[in-house]
């Protein structure tokens, strides 16, 4: 559904038909990405705070599950720890902030750090491991981090919850959704200029064929350490910023059911392209905002469609998206210019 | 969880504008909030009972006081009726936070109550502070809500160092002075096995308390029951919330510790009958448990109108968080009428002044005190045990504190 | 140390190792079948807990245990005989690009699936039917009654298991799948069948664990989750596909388990299996019996 090793310059989300018009198409694309942020950043000016504190932590899923999806759509290191990577990054930042005194922005930073070189220690231990022990061995670290967590309560003080400082001075979601919100797109636009240079080729080309890969010379056990450190770098990241704006760590956040979100986000959005994951965490949890009076249900729900997307329309709710855009264009464009464009191969 | 959706849509429905009959054009109703588990991973079954003594909470309040304010008030302004409006929390800090300013925000709840779960009423209380708006602990009872000292938080609900001071009351009172103690790790258990061990050095009792903690989601506790069986306790203390405290006292009575050992359970799980009994059958007999209500003790006028109320309405027996979630609405609704204002700010301050009347006494005070009792009320406790299969707790002798007694602790035979 | 006190030990150690062990096999057995891990397996073990607490309180009455335990068995068999047909067979009928990946998707997806369903249909409260017998004085170790007749089960099971495996033309059949697929496709064995059988046998000893252990560790939506965590502890400690190791890892899980408790501390009674996990996967990346191939 990607194509292995395209040219570079244009080609993230690669089953988008190259039409003649590809640079024009580029700069309105921009255009509109652009003119989408703009308005994202002036609903705080609609909407009131509930509405801003979803799409607050909606974001926050936009920065796991788009980091998450380089790593085990992209890269196909199906890693099942990424919500420990998080979690990792809030104690480590919280932690920081109450116990070292440490300013929050700093802390925050150090988090992410912590969280990436926890990831790049995990990385470089299950380096040589094919997919379903890779799964296995992230799993048993996430659970054992989990334990440790909820057991060590001495210092992390485990389900009583460690309160942790704010980051901004106020608990109004509006600045933060600002936050997040740039976060967000900085990590997609990030993902975006990463996946077009030259290191996104080598990362897919591990996951097409690891051994094709290495043999066309790309150095894999590096590339690898360097997805896993960068992926749980950035997941830390939201982690840490996470906690300093919810003001309270549980390690009910490191369950398996996170993990759980994570993926149904990134499949039911569509795998492997840039704006699924983005398309999915917004969806799923503005959804099971909406829908908190059918409880559980929601769960059912969102579990029934990753299955049916699986089974059959992998592109997911992104490429249902791109389709219906396609067909709408073409429809468009057969009515007004003669069948000119029609009849180009696409 | 049918139910519940049952639960919520009658609470949607009752609690729509104008569904209260006579109010014509009155004006726009006082909106309570309340933010309870009605989902998991909180615990829904508990949420359910919140929910329920909200309404009941709520129908007093417009039936029996005639709304807030009014002529029956010295306050200026016209009767006005007031309305419930319920969010889940799902037992978790996120939901919760979300719950609060939604109930805030959007409904314009003057005060909120029914909090469950410590960890998510903690995330949410520095919220309530920054908004200005009442936050009352229904049942959750980490000592950090309170020992906080936030200046919105209140709570109508006993902490570890009531419950630590009744059961090693009752473990006295026996002459026992080697205590086991099984807790989940979690804040309640943590808590609780802390505040038992200060008590005990505070005090300088003669006794021994080993304590162990445990993972919540172990579901085989046999190496810990043994350990505990192997040092012959004179009592067993249950910390387990839910599944945890059923498979304490079931694999203890397999391995032969209890009812042998007598074993006490640190909260009322054992008043839901139907669940308790179903769950252990006869390998129930026997337990102490801590309860925050029993029929025998001398409720207040409040709190007999809630308990015919509930059982008109729901068919059952009021257990402790019906009863308590119905206190803390018509709590708010006095500290209204006492202050003449719907103003949370004001309300606020009117609960730090005032003397309320509740279910279980009157003249509950939220003073400024020290420590965990800031803007803190404790409803009495007291000590059952089951001496027969399928017994209902309202059967149950009260074997402490000595006032209420009703009967003796009866070793297993 | 109290010598009686650890022979308790041991001994409770190695009864819920043995039933930890129908876990392990389940998963190891679908997995050198079909190249796949399970995730849901906890959640067939959860759903055999539930039917055999129906079938005990509402339709045969408590003292029909017996008659209870292969009907739940057989009906989680049938369940997840289902799932294979309509849910991972296509992963073989090409089309799809990663076989691994998409097994792993849709079993994690099928996790939260039944687990919110049960709470949609049962609620979150903890059922538990009656004892199945009562106590039961093993040498010097009480067991309840229950887990006895769990550990009965569990070996009589793993028994039939291995028989079935080892001796019979069925067994061979699979063993052959397990080797080489194509090879055995061109000795034309139907392999969707197989394959069909295999799934669902495999999360029947899953469901067995859930009917049998259903009065001792009480059913609720969650209940699979634990003995999801112990299954792969076991196949990673035991080594993935092989049986016999999933059979020596279950009991050494048991035992440390239930030795860590009493010697180191109890609190900390389900990390010492991740301990033992990381432990051989540093030593022995293949786990103790594991095949070779564990490296790409």
């Amino acid at each position: 559904m990607d194509d292995p090793i395209a040219p570079a310059a244009g080609g993230v989300t690669a089953s988008e038909p190259r039409a003649p018009w590809a640079a024009g198409d580029a700069v309105r694309r921009s255009m509109l990405i652009a003119a989408g942020l703009g308005a994202a950043a002036l609903l705080p000016l609609v909407l009131g705070t509930y509405p801003i504190h979803v799409l607050t932590v909606a974001c926050y899923y936009v920065i796991l599950a788009s980091s998450w999806n380089l790593i085990a759509g992209y890269t196909g290191l199906f890693s099942l720890a990424h919500h420990a990577f998080a979690g990792i990054g809030a104690y480590a930042s919280a932690l920081l902030a109450l116990r070292a005194g440490a300013p929050v922005p700093a802390a925050i930073a150090c988090g992410g750090l912590c969280a990436c070189a926890a990831g790049y220690g995990l990385g470089a231990v299950t380096l040589r491991m094919r997919a379903l022990y890779l799964a296995l061995a992230t799993w048993a670290f996430a659970e054992s981090v989990r334990i440790v967590v909820s057991m060590e309560y001495g210092v992390t003080r485990g389900d009583l919850g460690l309160a942790v400082p704010l980051l901004l001075p106020t608990s109004s979601p509006r600045p933060y959704y600002e936050l997040f919100l740039a976060c967000a797109a900085a990590t997609v636009g990030g993902l975006a200029l990463l996946l077009r240079s030259r290191i996104g080729y080598r990362l897919r080309a591990i996951r097409d064929d690891e051994t094709v890969a290495r043999a066309a010379g790309v150095n894999t056990v590096r590339w690898k350490r360097f997805v896993f450190g960068m992926s749980s770098g950035i997941a830390g990241l939201a982690g840490a910023l996470y906690g300093h704006y919810i003001g309270l760590l549980s390690p009910a956040a490191m369950q398996f059911d996170e993990m759980a979100l994570i993926i149904i986000m990134v499949i039911l959005g569509g795998q492997r392209t840039l704006v699924g994951p983005v398309i999915g965490a917004v969806v799923v949890e503005v959804a099971s905002e909406a829908l908190r009076a059918y409880g559980q249900l929601r769960m059912v729900v969102f579990a029934l469609l990753v299955i049916a997307i699986m089974r059959v329309y992998p592109p997911g709710l992104a490429g249902l998206g791109r389709m219906l855009w396609t067909r709408l264009r073409h429809g468009l464009a057969a009515g007004d210019t003669t069948g000119h464009r029609a009849r180009q191969p696409e | 969880m049918q139910r519940w959706i049952v639960v919520v849509v009658a609470v949607i429905a009752t609690g729509a504008p104008g569904a209260s009959p006579g109010w014509g054009a009155a004006p726009p109703p006082v909106v309570l909030g309340v933010l309870t588990p009605l989902s998991p991973p909180g615990d829904p079954a508990a949420g359910q009972l919140i929910v329920q003594g909200a309404q009941l909470g709520e129908t007093y309040i417009n039936s029996v006081m005639g709304g807030v304010f009014g002529s029956k008030t010295s306050c200026p302004q016209p009767a006005t009726p007031v309305r419930i409006a319920v969010e889940d929390d799902s037992g978790t800090p996120e939901k919760s936070v979300a719950g609060f300013r939604r109930l805030v925000t959007e409904e314009h709840a003057v005060g909120v109550f029914g909090a469950f779960h410590s960890s998510a009423m903690l995330a949410t209380a520095p919220l309530a502070d920054d908004l200005g708006v009442p936050y009352i602990s229904t049942q959750a009872s980490a000592a950090d809500i309170t020992a906080k000292h936030f200046a919105a938080v209140f709570r109508t609900h006993p902490v570890d160092p009531d419950r630590a001071a009744a059961w090693l009351g009752f473990i006295q009172a026996q002459n026992w002075h080697k205590i086991a103690l099984l807790a989940e790790n979690t804040d309640y258990g943590i808590g609780l096995a802390e505040a038992t061990k200060s008590l005990i050095a505070q005090r300088k009792l003669a006794m021994t308390l080993d304590a162990v903690v445990f993972d919540r989601t172990s579901a085989d506790l046999t190496p810990q029951l043994l350990k505990i069986k192997a040092e012959k306790p004179d009592i067993v203390l249950n910390v387990g919330v839910g599944t945890p405290a059923y498979l304490i006292i079931k694999q203890a009575h397999d391995i032969g510790l209890f009812p042998q050992t007598p074993m006490l359970a640190s909260y009322d799980f054992p008043v839901r009958p139907e669940e308790y009994w179903k769950n252990l059958g006869p390998t129930g007999t026997w337990l102490v448990f801590i309860s925050y209500f029993h029929p025998r003790m001398a409720l207040t006028t409040l709190g007999k109108w809630a308990s015919v109320e509930y059982a008109k309405r729901f068919h059952s027996t009021a257990v402790y968080s019906n009863l308590n979630s119905f206190g803390d609405a018509v709590i708010l609704a006095e500290a209204m009428n006492q202050a003449c204002s719907r103003d949370p700010k004001r309300i606020i301050a009117q609960l730090e002044r005032g003397r309320f009347d509740t279910w279980i006494g009157s003249g509950a005070t939220f003073p400024r005190a020290a420590g965990v009792r800031w803007h803190q009320w404790s409803p009495p406790l007291v000590i059952l045990q089951y001496t027969r299969p399928d017994e209902t707790y309202d059967q149950a002798p009260i074997l402490y504190p000595p006032a209420m007694k009703t009967g003796a602790f009866e070793p297993a035979h | 140390m109290d010598a009686t006190l650890l022979t308790q030990y041991a001994l409770a150690g190695l009864v819920i190792g043995a039933i930890y062990c129908l876990m392990a096999v389940g998963i190891t057995f679908i997995y050198s079948v079909m190249r796949m891990i399970n995730w849901a397996m906890g959640e067939f073990y959860m759903i055999g807990g539930y039917a055999q607490y129906l079938l005990i309180t509402d339709w045969l009455g408590p003292e029909r245990w017996y008659v209870a335990l292969p009907l739940a068995i057989a009906g989680v068999g049938v369940l997840g005989m289902v799932v294979q047909r309509v849910l991972l067979r296509p992963m073989f009928a090409g089309g799809i690009e990663r076989l691994d990946e998409y097994a792993t998707i849709v079993t994690i997806s099928l996790t939260v699936l039944f687990r919110n369903l049960a709470v949609v249909i049962f609620g979150p409260y903890q059922f538990s039917p009656r004892d199945y017998a009562p106590p039961v004085q093993l040498g010097p170790l009480p067991v309840n009654g229950s887990r006895f007749v769990a550990f009965l089960g569990a070996v009589a099971l793993l028994g039939l298991f291995a028989w079935v495996v080892r001796r019979t033309w069925f067994g061979l059949a699979i063993r052959s799948v397990a080797q080489n697929r194509v090879g055995a496709l061109s000795a034309g064995i139907n392999l969707s069948r197989i394959d069909m059988l295999a799934f669902g046998i495999g999360v029947a000893l899953a469901g067995a664990a859930g009917a049998l252990l259903a009065p001792v560790f009480l059913v609720y939506p969650q209940s699979g989750a634990l003995s999801t965590v112990k299954g792969f502890e076991i196949i990673v400690i035991g080594g993935l596909g092989s049986l016999t190791g999933s059979i020596v890892g279950g009991l050494l899980l048991g035992l440390v388990e239930s030795l860590g408790s009493v010697l180191i501390s109890p609190a900390f009674r389900d990390v010492y299996g991740f301990g033992l996990l990381v432990l051989i996967l540093a030593l022995r990346p293949t786990g103790l019996w594991g095949e070779r191939a564990r490296e790409a």
